[in-house]
């Protein structure tokens, strides 16, 4: 069965259509090419599928392209206008938090979301949005280390604001 | 291979959907999974996130209402679950991860029924009621009976799950624990939840425990709940409960989770916490 | 929050920024180009270290050259890419651990809705001319692409269909009809070694198999290395203590988080194309070439990004199916992408080993004799697994000078998937052996075992396990010993644990080593081609799975070159069309071997561009220096770029032609198992390098709950000189986390009828970010320059693995007594 769905992919319009049984994480990767978005598992277990929709890190893998109609959502190919890059990737580099970078862009969007959602979340805060995300290279120190960092940018900013 | 889906917008148009045939779905993080893996054949989806009457946290005469396609991030986040209890707070903080939270919901958690379902355990000892609506009228089912064995429910093929009430419960303590493989998104692989009305009054005191993975659906071993209401409490009173607890229930041997031992261990150390935290 | 330069808060900022030119138009990754700003200049600013004039490449942490393009998620790997026309495939795998196929009804299938053809592996559809089979293999030819008349473990691919999407494919397997009767299945070594055993290859003696590999026919072993230096019964009967005990090794799955995939179209003229997530894709080419009949130089393998490999990306993978598929719908694209629950039982698996360890000393604790054997469960076909029976043998004894050795490793065929690679290959497996029993020996001899090792360990001019002696180059294990123990706080002599109010803290300290496991023709090139404005670009074909190969190779060319990193753009994306050869990448000597071969090539461009300038400027060659990217001849500095693609008189004749440096390093290793006179069986010059090192755990151990909190994880590693410090820390602490994961929580579950039960991440875990966010990672580096090493390196990618799980282990023993001689370790 055939969906048309409207939504908003990194601030475009678009109408696609879709099989019922497709998933979101397919759909993005394969008719928007949008391949930032990797599957590693199908299951939502790896989180290396994960976007924003609606403004919530979800894991495209587990949603229906079908559900994403009226959705607003933002992939990794659109945190920032060609010629930048957000503090997350930044921190990312600097901290050589990426190795095969498979895991990074489910990484990076989770912290996005986190720190969209909660512009003052702590370094626990963080952590937690990675909870649930899988890395076989880089045994996650310095992951931690790119996350310390971003986590004392927003605390030097939330000292700054309440000034 | 056809799939169909369509989403309804009024609890009206949801009810008439519902029926034979049809899987609802709420987050999907089960649904999707069971379809993948084959565990389901589905043929036919009904998204039920569109329905008014599935949604909210609130306070009623009843107790503490939570609707269905509630998710675990609102649950973790709302000071009425907070204040409520802590151990639907603490389940809903561990269950899954942070983008599967915000997608699960308490109802599609207690639909599924799995024996180690997070929300489960902690259902059970409040002896929370369904609230369930079908085109014949609403009922109200208590949890225990609610959960009726490994991914089976009471309910009827055109039944629907509107929300979840909790008995209040003021003068009480909760608390959940579970066990895993690791500290990152796992399932549990053991997990239990203890209620105690009036914890601080050992004669009127009413403990109740549920322990998951053990049986097909969440237990109250109610002999050890008895031994260990209105009384007093000694490090051999948590041995003769765990005594009898352990005779009546069965895990499975041969789950690639946990053993056995495991599971009989973390209910050793749960009464041990439990005698901690009532301990005058 | 985006960073643009005025938005940049400057007291973050270090100076100097660097401008990187990004374009997607190019396959290419290039280094910090300064340039004018141009329509595609990305400009931002990433903290670089400083670079000062006198401060040379070798050693700087510089910022990985790929990063930039895989945290935009911009890098392309092999499921990324789509070709027009583009079909799909599926495979049907075998439920059964060991049956006869007895048909396969596809009717229904090739009917269903977009399906352009189903695949089996009958005899008549196999058959690449003349009768033969498309039998995949070079040191033990056992394998078909596609199952013929027998599966050999559950997961095995019986049937393929090729469809208009991968849903139309995945529902067609459904409809395929396979009638299957069972065999008898084995899914433990010992018993498929016992005498009478069902063969799971019957037709063992009629295969193929390369010199120096010896199978068993009317066995399940399918090599038996043996090792024998000096005389162990005689030495044992010296030993005021000997001690012996069984262990084992479960398999365990890579885990990397792409799985495998690969893009394949077969030409009807008779050549064949394949994208693959490959570790190895001169070695994928000599596979499908020997198999499919075809001339080289008709079969093309390009890697794409990979997304991790650890071996398991190694040899060969899905290759030889895909190609076989491809073959019979010749003309089209086909994409044949792994799940998820198919790496786990459809693919290499890693580890698999039972063994006995026997140790003796004389109570002063000088190691006398070590007697091993040691078994791998190598799953139902060998090509991947023969191997690591060898390596994991011979450097079983583990890093100690022993005077009398006697290993047997045997690789057995059982009905599970087959093992491969697994970065250690075979070391994690043989020290998890040898750590422990080291441990043992020192309790029972009342030593310190930091003591016990430091007296038994392996120094310059020692004669090891293969009767190669140690050079002074190769590594000083006592000192890493120390490092490690110093690192994690060991106080010699004493008991290091702790009683807290849960449990118990405490330590454990290991030696480790590993040499690469190389084919003695494991050879690799490298191609240093110039721009006409000076720029150079490195042709090198090692796959840079997440390593850093492209940011280390391009340090070492700018160091033999003398020039900035800037001007070094390391070329991406192995194309066996275009690039030298290379044996494949694996056993930590991409660095080392890879690093050679660009040292010779940088060597050889020098030499040319001195000739030009020679000619050029009217004056003997010996009068032209090179120095710092620059031609000086007296006083006179010159820009290479005038000499790199001919040099110009005024009047427009040009003398000389481009420069290409060439430069190559094959190893002068010999065959294992090949007696040379003067050896013993088993010894001989097999391997090209050694790396050292010692590892460290600090735990907090909860009796009561089971639980086990890492503290401390510690290496100290003398991989010669580090080029690349960061990255290097990034290979060592990504090994140790997986180490961790394989000593605590992962292994692979089968039932007894070998059908893996718990084949998905939901049931297989590896280490979460939770498992670590409060464990001390130190890493130090004791650099003893290799006398070979490109600038003094060696290998170091794999080492992180090899220690971890004995380190836990003793670390529990001395805490609680209990001793444990099986992984995972859930207490």
């Amino acid at each position: 069965m055939t969906h048309r769905i409207t939504l908003t992919v990194n601030g475009i319009q678009r109408t696609l259509h879709v099989e019922a049984a497709d998933t979101l994480l397919r759909v993005l990767r394969e008719e928007l090419h949008l391949t930032g978005a990797k599957k590693g598992c199908g299951e939502g277990e790896c989180g290396a599928c994960t976007i924003l929709m609606n403004n919530q890190a979800i894991r495209a893998c587990l949603v229906l392209a079908v559900e994403a109609d009226g959705a607003d959502i933002v992939t990794i190919e659109g945190l920032a206008p060609p010629g930048e890059i957000t503090r997350v990737q930044k921190a990312f580099i600097e901290a050589d938090a990426v190795q095969c970078g498979f895991c990074t862009p489910g990484f990076v969007m989770a912290l996005e979301g986190e720190m969209r959602r909660n512009p003052h979340a702590t370094r626990d805060d963080l952590l937690n949005a990675l909870g649930g995300h899988l890395c076989r290279c880089t045994g996650y120190e310095s992951i931690l280390q790119a996350t310390d960092t971003l986590a004392r940018q927003l605390a030097q900013k939330t000292k700054k604001s309440k000034k | 291979m056809n799939l169909e889906y369509c989403k309804p917008q009024t609890l009206e148009d949801l009810l008439a959907e519902t029926r034979a045939g049809t899987h609802l779905m709420a987050g999907g993080t089960d649904l999707l999974v069971d379809m993948r893996s084959r565990k389901k054949t589905v043929q036919r989806i009904v998204d039920i996130k569109a329905i008014p009457e599935l949604r909210g946290i609130r306070e009623t005469k009843s107790g503490l209402e939570i609707g269905a396609c509630e998710t675990f991030t609102a649950l973790r986040e709302s000071p009425l679950v907070a204040a409520w209890s802590p151990a639907l707070r603490e389940c809903a903080d561990v269950m899954g991860c942070h983008e599967i939270r915000h997608r699960a919901t308490l109802g599609g958690n207690i639909c599924n029924s799995s024996p180690g379902c997070e929300s489960g355990v902690v259902l059970s000892v409040h002896e929370a009621q369904v609230r369930i609506a079908s085109t014949r009228g609403v009922r109200l089912v208590p949890f225990d009976t609610f959960a009726t064995g490994v991914n089976r429910t009471c309910l009827e093929p055109d039944e629907v799950v509107l929300s979840i009430i909790l008995p209040k419960a003021a003068d009480s303590l909760s608390f959940y624990r579970r066990i895993t493989r690791t500290a990152g998104m796992d399932l549990a692989c053991w997990n239990g939840a203890a209620l105690v009305l009036q914890p601080r009054t050992p004669a009127k005191r009413v403990v109740r425990i549920s322990f998951g993975t053990v049986m097909p659906a969440p237990y109250r071993p109610r002999a050890a709940e008895a031994l260990l209401s209105r009384r007093p409490l000694t490090p051999a009173d948590m041995d003769q409960a765990y005594d009898l607890i352990i005779r009546e229930i069965a895990p499975r041997a041969g789950s690639v989770r946990a053993s056995p031992a495991e599971k009989k261990r973390a209910i050793r150390n749960f009464l041990d916490e439990l005698l901690e935290r009532l301990a005058p | 929050m985006l960073v643009r330069p005025a938005d940049v808060d400057a007291t973050e900022q270090l100076r100097p920024s660097y401008h990187v030119i990004f374009s997607r138009s190019k396959p290419q990754v290039r280094f910090f180009c300064i340039c004018s700003k141009g329509a595609n200049v990305l400009r931002f600013p990433i903290n670089q270290p400083k670079e000062e004039a006198s401060v040379k490449q070798v050693g700087r942490s510089v910022v990985r050259a790929d990063a930039l393009e895989k945290v935009t998620g911009q890098a392309i790997y092999v499921d990324d890419l789509q070709f027009p026309g583009m079909l799909h495939g599926r495979v049907l795998r075998s439920p059964y651990a060991h049956a006869k196929i007895v048909s396969i009804d596809t009717s229904a299938a090739r009917q269903a809705p977009g399906v352009r053809a189903v695949v089996t592996g009958r005899r008549e559809e196999q058959d690449v001319g003349g009768g033969k089979l498309p039998l995949v293999g070079a040191c033990i030819v056992d394998q078909l692409p596609l199952a013929m008349d027998r599966v050999r473990f559950a997961g095995e691919a019986v049937a393929v269909v090729v469809a208009d999407t991968v849903a139309a494919a995945e529902h067609a397997t459904t409809l395929i009809k396979v009638e299957y009767a069972e065999l008898p299945v084995l899914t433990d070594a010992r018993q498929a070694m016992a005498k009478d055993a069902p063969l799971i290859h019957p037709d063992l003696g009629s295969y193929e198999c390369a010199k120096g590999f010896h199978p068993k026919p009317g066995t399940n072993i399918f090599h038996h290395y043996q090792l024998r230096k000096g005389d162990t019964r005689k030495a044992f009967a010296k030993c005021d203590v000997v001690l012996e005990q069984e262990f084992s090794y479960p398999h365990m799955s890579h885990c990397q988080l792409e799985p495998h995939g690969a893009l394949v179209r077969w030409d009807p003229a008779g050549s064949v194309e394949i994208y693959s997530s490959t570790q190895a894709p001169f070695v994928v080419r000599g596979y499908l070439s020997r198999a499919f009949r075809l001339p080289l130089s008709k079969v093309r393998v390009r890697a794409p990004v990979v997304g991790g490999g650890f071996g398991g990306k190694s040899d060969y993978t899905l290759e030889p199916l895909a190609a076989y598929v491809a073959r019979q719908v010749p003309g089209v694209w086909i994409k044949l992408i792994y799940e998820r629950e198919e790496m786990f039982n459809g693919t290499l698996v890693g580890r698999g080993v039972t063994g006995r360890y026997k140790l003796g000393a004389k109570r002063d604790g000088t190691v006398l004799a070590a007697q091993i054997e040691y078994i791998l469960s190598g799953g139902g076909y060998g090509e991947c697994a023969i191997n690591v029976a060898v390596g994991g043998g011979q450097n079983s004894p583990g890093a100690y000078h022993i005077p009398n050795i006697a290993v047997d490793s045997y690789a057995v065929y059982t009905n599970l998937p087959p093992v491969g690679a697994f970065r250690g290959y075979g070391h994690p497996e043989g020290q998890w052996m040898a750590e422990r029993m080291m441990d043992l020996l020192a309790r029972e001899l009342k030593m310190d075992p930091v003591e016990l090792r430091l007296k038994n360990a392996y120094r310059a001019g020692d004669k090891n396990a293969i009767a190669q002696r140690l050079h002074p180059t190769q590594g000083d294990l006592p000192q890493c010993l120390r490092e490690a123990a110093k690192a994690v706080g060991w106080k010699m002599g004493q008991s290091n644990v702790v009683k807290t109010r849960t449990g118990f803290r405490t330590k454990a300290v290991c030696s480790l080593m590993k040499s690469p496991v190389q084919a003695t023709n494991a050879q690799v090139a490298a191609i240093l081609k110039f721009d006409e404005d000076g720029g150079v670009n490195l042709i090198i074909t090692t796959c840079d799975m997440g390593q850093g190969s492209a940011t280390v190779y391009g340090q070492i060319a700018a160091e033999a070159l003398g020039l900035p990193l800037e001007r070094v753009h390391v070329v991406r994306d192995p194309d066996t069309a275009l690039f030298p050869a290379d044996w494949q990448t694996i056993g930590s000597k991409g660095t080392y071997t890879g690093g050679i071969a660009i040292v010779r090539a940088a060597e050889d461009a020098i030499a040319q561009i001195r000739a030009t300038a020679a000619k050029a400027l009217r004056v003997p060659v010996a009068k032209v220096r090179y120095q710092d990217g620059r031609v000086v001849i007296g006083k006179r500095h010159h820009d290479i770029g005038l000499f790199t693609n001919g040099y110009m008189l005024a009047d427009g004749r040009t003398i000389g032609r481009p420069v290409v440096g060439y430069g190559a390093y094959t190893p002068d290793l010999q065959i294992p198992g090949i007696r040379k006179p003067g050896l013993q069986i088993g010894q001989g010059n097999v391997s090209a390098s050694w790396t050292f090192g010692a590892q460290a755990v600090e735990l907090e151990v909860n009796p009561k709950t089971g639980q086990i909190k890492v503290l401390q994880l510690v290496t100290a590693i003398d991989a010669g000189r580090i080029i690349n410090p960061r990255l290097a820390r990034g290979q060592v602490v990504g090994g140790m986390v997986q180490a961790l994961g394989q000593t605590l929580m992962e292994t692979m579950i089968y039932s007894d009828k070998g059908v893996l039960r718990n084949g998905r991440f939901t049931d297989y875990k590896i280490p979460a970010l939770e498992d670590l966010r409060d464990t001390a990672f130190k890493v130090i580096f004791v650099e003893t320059p290799d006398r070979n090493g490109p600038f003094g390196a060696r290998g170091l990618a794999e080492h992180g693995t090899v220690a971890i799980a004995p380190c836990v282990a003793n670390a529990i023993a001395r805490a609680t007594g209990q001793d444990l001689y099986s992984l995972p370790i859930r207490l």
